[in-house]
């Protein structure tokens, strides 16, 4: 199932470059963009969490997933 | 890495020396593809831009390689510098869709779902570091595939490209499978950042099926082309 969470990163993520959404030099990193959320209709968003930004540190310190952001192929907050 | 040079399999060396060349070929295609675009769209294109930086990041990758490959004392193997992708007789237009959808669209998506896994089995230190760094660019490289090809589908009718992927994936699939003798496939190299034969294969069908096949899915009649390969992939 993972890959098919690949196809939203790449597929639509290159989209939203062709578009204007995503900026060419932090295309990895712009999927913060609110366009990405309304592209996906509401779903959160794929990311890859280990790599992109999008995660934050809430209040204890510890780092987790912004709202609207879900992490892909088992990544996560603690390895960024 | 933290084995010792003596515990290093051939095989380890012989795999990324092959990635070494790979990674230099890449970067000389998305330079090729840099041009084209700036060509077509101005010096101001943001996708050319992004294949420009794609270029530089190959390059870089290619060094990230040495890095692990130092040791091995063969030579290092120099691409050809004046090959281009495509038909020969196609127009720019068309050259630089055809190429960005071998060279992303297929090829850097196909090395993204490996890398991702590879970083996963991958030794904490040289090897991971060095795959963490590379995945961290292809997944610009593949977007940028989807992004020309977003683009060309808004301009015009782009379903002439159906016919040109089977063989696309093929090759793509041949450069992105390690070739190791049936020995070697039983050595456990994952620490090295070499998969499985079998956990390789298995990537690359499902990304094929679940990531390449949506993407073109647009083209019309790609998919149901695609189809039938991958079930003739399966039967043979």
């Amino acid at each position: 199932m993972e890959t098919q969470k690949l196809f939203s990163v790449l597929v639509i993520g290159g989209a939203l470059l062709a578009g204007g959404s995503i900026g060419a030099q932090d295309g990895t990193s712009a999927l913060l963009t609110s366009e990405v959320l309304e592209a996906t209709e509401g779903e959160p968003v794929q990311c890859f969490c280990n790599l992109e930004k999008c995660c934050d540190v809430d209040c204890e310190g510890k780092k987790k997933v912004k709202d609207g952001f879900v992490c892909c192929w088992n990544t996560s907050c603690d390895e960024n | 890495m933290t084995k010792t040079n003596a515990n290093i399999p051939d095989v380890v060396f012989r795999v990324w020396r092959a990635r070494e060349r790979v990674e230099l070929e890449a970067s000389h295609h998305f330079a090729h593809l840099a041009r084209a675009l700036s060509a077509l769209y101005g010096r101001q294109d943001r996708l050319a831009k992004v294949a420009t930086q794609a270029a530089n990041d190959e390059e870089r990758h290619a060094e990230l390689v040495r890095t692990i490959i130092r040791h091995s004392e063969l030579l290092r193997h120099v691409p050809p510098r004046n090959t281009v992708l495509g038909p020969p007789k196609i127009s720019r237009y068309d050259r630089v869709i055809y190429a960005s959808a071998a060279l992303s669209c297929v090829t850097e998506t196909l090395s993204t779902a490996l890398l991702v896994e590879m970083q996963k089995q991958a030794e904490p230190g040289l090897i991971r570091q060095t795959v963490h760094e590379i995945l961290e660019d292809e997944v610009l490289h593949s977007r940028l595939g989807w992004a020309v090809l977003a683009r060309a589908a808004d301009e015009g009718d782009i379903s002439w490209l159906a016919k040109y992927i089977p063989a696309m994936i093929e090759e793509a699939v041949a450069t992105d499978t390690p070739t190791l003798s049936p020995s070697e496939a039983l050595l456990d190299l994952s620490g090295w950042g070499i998969l499985s034969p079998g956990c390789a294969q298995g990537l690359i069908l499902r990304a094929i099926e679940q990531v390449i096949l949506p993407g073109f899915d647009h083209l019309g009649s790609a998919r149901n082309f695609l189809s039938l390969l991958m079930k003739q992939r399966r039967n043979g």
